[in-house]
């Protein structure tokens, strides 16, 4: 019994957990006028720490103060220059005043400064790179940004890659992220919200939108739901979306996830909203519908007749991708008839030496397919040709010779693998490529019925499913039509002047009619 | 609560359906013809041809992936039955295309044949059917000339047919609807047969004519050409391919390939023309109790082909001339079926009394009991009348000459 209430972890362990945070903690202290309190205070918080700093220096060699700083975090110039200098050295006045803020006014010539009573407050900001001084005889502390942005600087997007328009994309730095939208809308109306998320990690994650396009309540409710969560910390974008995710085990993506700046404008420019996690090269945009599955950025760039062509498809490649096994076994193994004699004689052929059923042959091709891509991820560059080789031969071709898989079914998996990388959705969530298993199962046990069977079942969790409240399945159910020309069809631009009204937008048109008519009648424009 | 129900109903949806039959490909053999006769003790006696691959692995690559498979039975269906003990495969008629009557079953009795095809839920509509002047399981054994099975030679011959209106492949929904008819009349069927020739049919190096131990023999080549009548549901005669084009020019069947040759009178010049479009009407203008007459009124549009002889200049006249022929020779040719038709088999399978039945009601009523023996006697005439609308690319150079 007790093996068992081992193997189900029978505690209690919910009570068990204790606050890992400082500010939570009862070991925060109250700030004193007594330098050498506060000083013995911070040494005990920050114990340990090898690369947290308290320098204790004079002011007008007779006052003493502290600084106290993250070296990791912070620029050792800056302190320096604008500090230190400052403080001990260009002080030509003494520095008698009793007031922080004084203090901060007249001596330090630093941009972001501020004075604070509260510990909470002091220690946020050390996390943040600022550093802190405090001066004897001073209850306040001073806190001067001293920030040094350590990481990578802004490259081209590694997977959302485009052949023409910007090429930019995000970083792991959330305020280097924030300049790349920042500087493509300016204005004031794009509203930036900070939240510091995280028991441990004191993550801060930025909800971006423009105010008088969004609808407010989105925002409220999606500010709502991020304040709510409570857990150590945020790796990544990706770690957030899967609590925002309304149906935990739906397959279907219910945000979209990229790491470019013109589309993350192009969706504020809808109305929806885009959430920045610090380090995450990924922002998060809400609420999607099932259609962004197809959306690229470049769709905007190139011309409408080529976009349509390409989203069409992607369409194709969506379906392809999901059903394409699927529909191959279902065809051979159940409805034969319906395959050109010609076609069939082929595939019968083939299928001739082949000691396993249909099903096993498409499960042991697709398995090895998904093996050598997940073994290309996580393959070490410099050996990467050689998975291919070995994938792209000796599998492919080997395994036809030595009659373990058909010809036919070998081209099928190589479509279906082909068009989930053609769907831009599938990059980011990867859950809906496990959808053809599930095909591949239905069709095999119940052929065509089976596969039918299975699509309207996802048809209806499809429609009943809602991202921040919106139908997932927008603007096709609920029908609209004037958002299906505006969002799922490519137009002349000046003739798609609506934003999508799924959205509810408070401002619902974002191209004035007038520049239909820009070009004149007699060269040929309209009107 | 509610999703496990839903649930339940699906699955219970399942019992319900009737696609249980899940058969690996490897497992079944594709039908592409088969073939109904009478064998020497009465047995009805089915021939399939089947396609059964063996697979790539081996080195025998022009090897033969056709089985011809034959069993008898005392009904069709039986001997289809009877087929399965000897069968590898399951046999699917999913991918069936051509059915071949001989011509002892023909004679005999086919209405069981018809039937079955008609009610087999495997069969397809669009299926062709023929009958042969020996037996199908003869003609099936004929090797093919260049292509794997005898099956896709077959289906090459059944897409020519429409190009040379000597030839005719009738499908099994157009049988459905000339057998069930309330007063069935008799109908055309095509006939497919074989012939023997010493000619080889494929150009070959000399030293595999060389090794050739057969280049003597006979070798046989397979054909669709002419039809079969049938007349309640007997093999009544045959048509000649003359005779089945006047037959597909009456019954406003003919899609292309009429090709007429004419002499213009005292010149010494042939003229050769091909039949682009042509409309057929047949109307009755005298309808009276004990006297009916017919008429066909053909319009037809032709291109000249080829001339042999000094042609001369272009000109209205010279091919009014032409067309005259043309008309004539073509009337000629439906006055030649109609013949075949009123006396030789004495059966109305060009069609008329459909005509009539449908323009006059009340004597159809009168005379269906004894409609052939009307038909036989009835005075046709044929009214042709052609336009020649092209003359091919030569016409420009021939009108430079003119003017």
């Amino acid at each position: 019994m007790s093996f068992l209430k081992s193997l189900f972890n029978k505690k209690d362990l919910k009570n068990k957990s204790m606050p890992i945070n400082i500010l939570d903690s009862s070991e925060l202290f109250d700030l004193s006028s007594s330098l050498e309190k506060n000083s013995k205070n911070i040494e005990m918080l920050f114990k340990d720490c090898v690369d947290f700093t308290i320098r204790c220096f004079q002011i007008n060699h007779n006052r003493d103060a502290l600084i106290c700083y993250y070296d990791s975090l912070t620029s050792s110039d800056q302190i320096n220059q604008y500090v230190l200098e400052k403080l001990m050295l260009k002080s030509d006045e003494n520095i008698t005043v009793n007031n922080a803020k004084k203090i901060l006014e007249r001596f330090i010539p630093v941009y972001d400064v501020k004075n604070t009573k509260d510990t909470k407050e002091l220690i946020l900001n050390l996390y943040d790179g600022d550093c802190v001084v405090l001066i004897d005889g001073l209850s306040e502390a001073m806190i001067i940004n001293v920030r040094q942005t350590k990481g990578r600087l802004v490259t081209e997007p590694l997977i959302e890659v485009s052949a023409i328009g910007p090429q930019e994309g995000f970083v792991e730095d959330v305020h280097l992220n924030l300049t790349l939208l920042r500087k493509r809308i300016k204005t004031a109306k794009l509203k930036v919200e900070r939240f510091i998320l995280g028991r441990v990690c004191k993550n801060h994650i930025m909800v971006t939108y423009i105010d008088g396009i969004v609808k407010k309540n989105l925002v409220d409710e999606l500010k709502r739901r991020i304040s709510r969560i409570d857990t150590d910390g945020f790796i990544d974008s990706g770690h957030l979306r899967r609590f925002l995710d309304e149906n935990k085990f739906s397959p279907f993506p219910q945000e979209i996830m990229t790491e470019r700046p013109d589309r993350c404008v192009n969706y504020l420019l809808e109305g929806r909203i885009v959430v920045l996690v610090d380090g995450s090269p990924f922002a998060l945009i809400y609420p999607s519908v099932f259609i962004d599955i197809l959306k690229t950025a470049d769709e905007a760039y190139i011309d409408y007749y080529m976009a349509m062509f390409l989203r069409v498809m992607r369409f194709t490649a969506l379906g392809l991708s999901t059903l394409g096994s699927a529909l191959y076994i279902a065809l051979t193994v159940f409805n034969p008839g319906m395959i050109p004699t010609e076609l069939l004689i082929t595939i019968v052929s083939s299928r001739a030496d082949i000691p396993f059923p249909a099903i096993f042959e498409a499960l042991l091709m697709e398995l090895t397919f998904e093996l050598l891509r997940e073994a290309n991820t996580r393959v070490p560059k410099p050996i990467g040709p050689s998975i291919s080789i070995v994938g792209g031969l000796v599998i492919g071709q080997s395994v036809v010779e030595a009659g373990i898989a058909s010809q036919p079914m070998i081209i099928v998996v190589a479509l279906t693998s082909i068009s989930s990388f053609a769907v831009p959705g599938f990059t980011t969530s990867s859950k809906l490529r496990l959808l053809r298993f599930f095909f591949m199962f239905a069709s095999s046990a119940l052929g065509m019925y089976g596969i039918i069977s299975l699509f309207l079942l996802l048809l209806v969790h499809m429609a009943s499913l809602r991202s921040l409240g919106v139908p997932y399945l927008s603007p096709l159910a609920p029908l609209n039509i004037r958002d299906i020309y505006n969002t799922l069809i490519h137009a002349p631009a000046a003739s798609q002047i609506y934003r999508p009204s799924f959205l509810e937008v408070e401002n619902p048109v974002h191209t004035s009619e007038a520049s239909e008519h820009i070009i004149p009648k007699d060269i040929g424009g309209t009107k | 609560m509610k999703k496990a129900l839903l649930i339940l109903l699906c699955l219970s949806a399942v019992f319900m359906t009737s696609c249980w039959d899940a058969t690996e490909l490897s497992d079944i053999g594709l039908v592409i013809a088969t073939g109904f006769d009478l064998d020497d003790e009465g047995f009805d006696r089915v021939t399939v041809l089947s396609v059964q691959p063996s697979g790539k692995g081996t080195e025998k690559g022009e090897m033969s992936s056709t089985w011809i498979g034959t069993a008898s039975g005392e009904s069709a269906f039986e001997a289809l039955r009877n087929l399965r003990s000897i069968s590898t495969r399951r046999l699917a008629w999913m991918h069936n295309k051509i059915f071949v009557i001989g011509k002892k079953k023909a004679e005999s009795d086919i209405s069981n044949i018809i039937d079955f095809l008609l009610r087999h839920r495997e069969i397809r509509y669009d299926n062709k059917i023929f009958v042969t002047e020996g037996t199908v399981e003869e003609l099936f054994q004929v090797p093919p000339d260049l292509d794997k099975g005898l099956s896709k030679e077959l289906l090459g011959l059944i897409d020519i047919t429409e190009e040379w209106s000597k030839g005719y492949a009738l499908s099994i929904k157009d049988l459905g609807v000339e057998s069930i008819s309330e007063h069935m009349q008799g109908f055309v069927i095509g006939n497919m047969g074989f012939y023997d020739t010493n000619r080889l049919s494929f150009s070959i190096n000399r030293q595999e004519y060389m090794k050739m131990y057969w280049k003597d023999r006979p070798k046989s080549v397979v054909y669709i050409r002419g039809a079969g009548v049938i007349d309640n549901n007997k093999l009544v005669g045959w048509l000649s391919p003359d005779e089945l084009r006047g037959y597909l020019i009456i019954s406003n069947n003919v899609k292309s390939g009429v090709v007429e040759t004419v002499k213009v009178e005292g010149k010494g010049i042939d003229v050769v023309v091909e039949v682009l479009q042509s409309k057929t009407k047949i109307s009755f203008p005298k309808v009276s109790s004990d006297n009916i007459t017919a008429e066909v009124s053909v319009e037809a549009k032709c291109q000249v082909l080829e001339i042999k002889g000094a042609a001369p200049e272009h000109s209205m006249t010279f091919i009014e001339v032409i067309e005259k022929e043309i008309e004539n020779s073509i009337a000629e040719e439906i006055y030649m079926t109609l013949e075949s038709s009123q006396s030789r088999l004495g059966c109305d399978f060009t069609g008329f009394y459909r005509h009539f039945s449908a323009k006059y009601k009340k004597e159809w009523e009168q005379l269906k009991g004894n409609w052939c023996v009307n038909f036989s006697r009835m005075p046709i005439t044929c009214k042709v009348n052609v336009t020649i609308q092209n003359e091919g690319l030569l016409s420009r150079t021939m009108k430079v000459g003119g003017y």
